[in-house]
């Protein structure tokens, strides 16, 4: 059942933004670099940062 | 909810005009408190609620609205599998009414309770800073129904709506130095991140936050506005686990980007006012005796609303005089600020500090005009203080006298109430800009007749310096 509030697609993405590293995490798993990289030069840079990071952490 | 009487009960409360939003409980209100009809599954959550240590915790801070579970017997219409009763809330207020340190700390509390529900498996449904209201000068978060069981890999609902009505409104009043207040009255629903966007500008680039939760969040709802490329993003990101990790990362987030949050206090018309500089101290001495007489004359009235209160000088009188709380309301939403904060250093929760216009005070406004009702229809004070305001209202806004006092009578309370003459220092000051007759008609003579023409004056005193007149007076039957 879903909250009477329809959180938006485009809220939940900048939701993961904004949860740092925890929501880089599940952009990473959707997504690699694709949606972070829509937004800027800056966020491909970061975005693949912090997939690298990321990747090591998965493999558990 | 089919409106069928429950089989024992007497139906006495009627349905909040504010509380529809949400389905699965509705808030009613009758003389004696507010009450909350629960469905089965609002009161599933309310029950884990109710068992979490932050709640009671939260109760006992005083951080959440008093509220109690009723089993026997209920007001309510309406067929409910379970009843809430909450405490009253003395004066409501709303989020153009505050000042932005009152919104920052409304948004702090909205975010705490958050943080904390979630460490015991729960979660705010929304984030509505309707949600707040303060007792006094205290937040106070007042729906209790908004608690719910988090749901594994769903992200935090209540985001957007904490970025449109807390987060965007401050950004743009400590980035761009634009009032939030107008425009959180001009929309119920806040300040959406696209207009957050284009009122921040390039201003706002290097401030805490400001580029994920404003104009990114901007530029992800605009790319997926569209229904169905959204469907396939929303299920792989649910898939990829909104984690409770997740979401106490983004509150945490949002708690050090408002934390952060700095608003140059530049100095307004008005900040200065409290040294009043033009009284001189006979008279300031002679109109606080005149009001704790008056407070003391009604005997402990519970509130007493302060028109033009500035620093809360004479709201402090009206409670050494034995008032139990006092409304202090300002158009400057500096001045109101600076209130809030000593208020809040000093612990004095009993003064109510507001921000508005009384040439122009918070409408009626949402679903049919009633969801939010207006300042007047919601202050039902026992005693108004109107200080060092009549002058202003008639020579600087243009209302004319008899027009004053009808506002004043619509608060249904005796009045304390100060004229200036023309010849006082102020007074001559706002004529001086007005074209020679056109406001012959402000003159004591004509302010008695409109005064008397709906008050009965029970005592009159000219103040030391001569040239202005106070009042006590009571509405005629």
């Amino acid at each position: 059942m879903l909250s009477y509030l329809d959180p938006g697609t485009g809220s939940m993405i900048a939701a993961a933004f904004a949860g740092g590293m925890a929501g880089f995490g599940v952009l990473m798993r959707v997504y690699g670099n694709r949606i972070a990289g829509v937004f800027s030069k800056k966020h491909r840079a970061r975005a693949e940062e912090a997939r690298a990071e990321l990747l090591g952490d998965d493999e558990e | 909810m089919t409106p069928a009487d429950g089989p024992t009960n007497s139906v006495t409360a009627r349905p909040d005009a504010g509380s529809f939003r949400d389905p699965l409980s509705r808030v009613f209100v009758d003389d004696d408190a507010v009450w909350r009809g629960l469905t089965a599954a609002a009161l599933a959550d309310f029950d884990a609620l109710a068992s979490s240590n932050f709640f009671a915790a939260a109760l006992e801070r005083g951080d959440i609205i008093a509220t109690e579970r009723v089993t026997d017997g209920h007001p309510l219409p309406g067929d409910w599998t379970g009843v809430l009763r909450h405490a009253r809330i003395g004066v409501l207020s709303y989020p153009y009414e505050w000042s932005f340190e009152m919104l920052r700390d409304a948004a702090r509390l909205q975010l705490t309770l958050t943080r904390e529900a979630l460490a015991e498996s729960l979660i705010t449904k929304d984030a509505s800073a309707y949600n707040v209201q303060f007792v006094g000068s205290k937040p106070v978060f007042i729906d209790v129904g908004s608690f719910e069981k988090v749901r594994r890999g769903e992200p935090w609902a209540g985001y957007r709506q904490f970025c449109e009505l807390f987060l965007n409104p401050l950004y743009v009043q400590a980035v761009r130095d634009v009032p939030f207040q107008p425009l959180l009255r001009g929309n119920i629903d806040g300040i959406t991140p696209g207009v957050a966007a284009a009122i921040i500008g390039k201003g706002g680039r290097f401030r805490k936050g400001v580029f994920t939760h404003v104009r990114l969040h901007a530029r992800a709802e605009r790319r997926y506005a569209d229904a169905d490329r959204e469907r396939d993003v929303r299920a792989e990101l649910k898939r990829a686990g909104f984690g409770p990790a997740l979401i106490d990362a983004q509150l945490g987030n949002l708690r050090k980007a408002i934390d952060r949050l700095s608003w140059r206090q530049q100095a307004s018309t008005w900040s200065s006012y409290g040294d009043r500089g033009h009284y001189t101290d006979r008279d300031l001495d002679a109109k606080s005796s005149f009001v704790a007489a008056a407070v003391a004359a009604i005997g402990e009235p519970d509130n007493v609303l302060d028109l033009g209160a500035n620093d809360g000088h004479f709201s402090r009188i009206a409670l050494d005089a034995g008032a139990r709380s006092v409304t202090a309301v300002d158009s400057d939403h500096l001045v109101v600020d600076r209130l809030y904060r000593q208020l809040r250093e000093q612990g004095e929760r009993r003064i109510l500090p507001l921000v508005v216009n009384l040439a122009d005070p918070s409408p009626a406004l949402g679903w049919r005009s009633r969801e939010r009702p207006s300042f007047v229809e919601r202050m039902r004070p026992d005693l108004v203080l109107c200080l060092a305001v009549v002058h202003h209202l008639a020579l600087t806004n243009n209302v004319p006298l008899d027009e004053i006092v009808a506002l004043l009578a619509d608060f249904g309370a005796p009045v304390v109430v100060e004229f200036p003459h023309r010849d006082d220092v102020m007074a001559t000051r706002l004529l001086a800009r007005k074209r020679t007759g056109l406001f012959d008609a402000y003159d004591i003579a004509d302010w008695e007749r409109a005064l008397e023409h709906r008050f009965v004056i029970d005592e009159r005193q000219s103040l030391p310096t001569g040239t202005r007149t106070i009042y006590r007076c009571r509405p005629r039957g």
